[in-house]
């Protein structure tokens, strides 16, 4: 995809800080009728949904003093 | 001696919140899941951002575009609010199932959805002051739906140092003295048992 | 449901508030190495100037003639009759406030920045006398003319056009050497922190709209939500922009106070949720409840009565 006004700002000695995945590429988008979602934000809510359902069936660690 | 303020100020205090029940060692045995670590892990990731913020904040707004550390703190401070939405959108989900406004705990439920209130323009100015493409589309997207319902007026989001005071000081203060009376709150009454 | 004292356990909360901020601070720091953040370049008006000098031109005009987005768009920034979103039949809080942020288009976007290099440019000096002095129907008499013209892709020149080709070339050249951004946001003041006349000026055009549209960012995307490229971004604002995707404010002139006003209104619900009978009940007929303290009223229910009584029940 183009990009905004002139382009990414990458400066000098980014190799240790730069991304090891790049973000900024083709964007990846779901798209049905009215309904448009980024990838990454599906991604997200999916994970936001996932993490809750495991922190609710996830077994939690019984304390020694615990019955 | 005749009461002073500051005596009476301490009572009250520690009457509210004995030592014990603020920094308690032991909790009901119905607290063992793990949807309660949530609201530790929405407090944890707002330490981050006030931190990576104040980092950004050394070195001025314009910072982070011509230098690799700064970028890497903007990363850090982006990636911590979304750690922060994140969990507190669980615990809030959490919170909600366990419907734990019961037992005089209703404040504690307004002050967790005021939270989640504040955070939301906090965020959006701190978008407003990154100086970048996003900043100008989102300024003068947002302007439309701010100045019908009026604020706009008076919150001009394309006024970059109103928006940048909003964000790095009254926001987060707010935000800060909000999430501490939701905390004291649940120090307070303690953990809603189960129904 | 009454504070009732439940038996306890060892609970370290210092421990696990340690435990969280590392590892939400190893969690930040992975997801910072491994995605970064994004950073796409703002646009400024000389680029806009030179990559869309049509566009640029056709904005200018607009500001003249009175038909630009702000000249037309009411308060906060222009006084025109009638203007402003009603959130229901004429009930309209922009009109109450009124104008707050006064700009005059014409003025602040193509005059008073033009008079900077008409200082050293007597062409341009006269230019500008003459499109001041002249009456108000003729000045929209030429803009209009050189309006209809661009829109035929044809730079106007001529007499039938009155000074403005002169003064359209030289705001370009001005546009594009850089400064026109200087002067949109100079005041008689030093220091300059408001940026609100180059944005309205670049929101007024197509060109910043039209790279929002690349990266998905108009409303009509659900671009409340998203961020540039493939990185997350607001996703707890589904529920402000999902309204603009649907009937009827898909299509309101109103949208915008329409849709707020329901979010206010939803916005305080969520506060009193305690307070609503028939929501706060959700979580009984729904009950989730169940499972969260399942190993309790497995367990502890039935081997346990209320132990010793504790001021308040501590706990995560």
């Amino acid at each position: 995809m183009a990009a905004g006004g002139g382009g990414r700002t990458m400066p000098g000695m980014t190799a240790l800080l730069a991304a090891l995945i790049d973000l900024d590429g083709r964007q990846r988008y779901l798209h049905s009728g009215w309904f448009l979602i980024s990838v990454a934000n599906l991604v997200v809510v999916c994970l936001m949904i996932g993490v809750f359902v495991l922190a609710i069936l996830l077994p939690f660690p019984r304390d020694r003093g615990d019955e | 001696m005749k009461p002073t303020w500051t005596g009476r100020v301490r009572e009250a205090a520690v009457a509210a919140l004995p030592p014990e029940r603020l920094l308690p060692d032991t909790q009901p045995i119905y607290v063992s899941s793990w949807i309660y670590v949530f609201g530790v892990l929405t407090l944890a990731s707002l330490a981050v951002v006030l931190f990576s913020g104040a980092v950004l904040a050394l070195a001025g707004p314009a910072w982070w575009h011509g230098s690799s550390v700064g970028h890497f703190f903007n990363s850090m401070h982006l990636w911590s609010t979304e750690l922060f939405f994140f969990f507190m959108v669980v615990h809030l989900w959490g919170k909600f199932f366990m419907a734990a406004w019961r037992g005089r705990r209703a404040l504690t439920w307004v002050t967790g959805a005021i939270c989640f209130l504040l955070s939301i323009p906090t965020a959006f100015t701190g978008y407003l002051i990154q100086q970048n493409l996003d900043s100008q589309w989102i300024g003068v997207q947002a302007k439309d739906g701010l100045n019908a319902s009026g604020v706009g007026a008076f919150f001009n989001v394309l006024n970059y140092g109103q928006m940048l005071t909003w964000h790095v000081v009254l926001l987060p203060v707010a935000v800060v003295l909000i999430v501490a009376g939701h905390v004291l709150l649940v120090r307070r009454r303690g953990v809603v048992p189960p129904p | 449901m009454t504070a009732v004292a439940y038996p306890q356990r060892r609970y370290d909360l210092v421990k696990e508030a340690t435990l969280a901020l590392a590892a939400v601070t190893i969690l930040t720091l992975a997801l910072s190495f491994v995605f970064s953040s994004p950073d796409v370049k703002p646009v400024t008006v000389a680029q806009w100037a030179t990559k869309a000098p049509h566009d640029f031109l056709a904005t200018a005009v607009s500001e003249l003639d009175g038909t630009s987005g702000t000249a037309t768009y009411g308060p906060p920034y222009t006084h025109v009759p009638g203007a402003g979103q009603n959130i229901v039949d004429h009930i309209s809080i922009e009109r109450a406030i009124g104008v707050q942020i006064p700009i005059d288009p014409a003025r602040a976007f193509v005059l008073e920045p033009l008079s900077i290099p008409a200082q050293t440019s007597p062409r341009l000096a006269l230019a500008l006398r003459i499109y001041e002095h002249a009456p108000a129907a003729e000045r929209q008499t030429w803009a209009t003319r050189f309006a209809r013209a661009l829109d035929r892709g044809v730079f106007g020149r001529g007499p039938r056009y009155g000074p403005l080709p002169f003064m359209m070339a030289s705001l370009l050249a001005m546009a594009r050497s850089g400064a026109l951004d200087g002067a949109l946001v100079t005041t008689n003041r030093f220091y300059q922190t408001n940026f609100t006349k180059s944005l309205l000026f670049l929101g007024d055009g197509s060109y910043l709209e039209d790279l929002a549209a690349r990266e998905n960012l108009l409303g009509s995307q659900w671009g409340m939500m998203n961020e540039t490229g493939n990185y997350p971004g607001q996703a707890w604002l589904w529920l402000y922009t999902f309204w603009y995707q649907v009937p009827p404010f898909s299509t309101s002139d109103d949208a915008d106070a329409q849709i707020w006003a329901i979010m206010a209104i939803l916005s305080l619900a969520f506060v009193c949720v305690p307070f609503i009978p028939g929501v706060r009940s959700i979580p009984l007929w729904v009950p989730v409840y169940r499972a969260i303290w399942r190993r309790y009223y497995r367990t502890a229910a039935a081997a346990a009565g209320p132990g010793p009584a504790e001021p308040g029940s501590a706990g995560a």
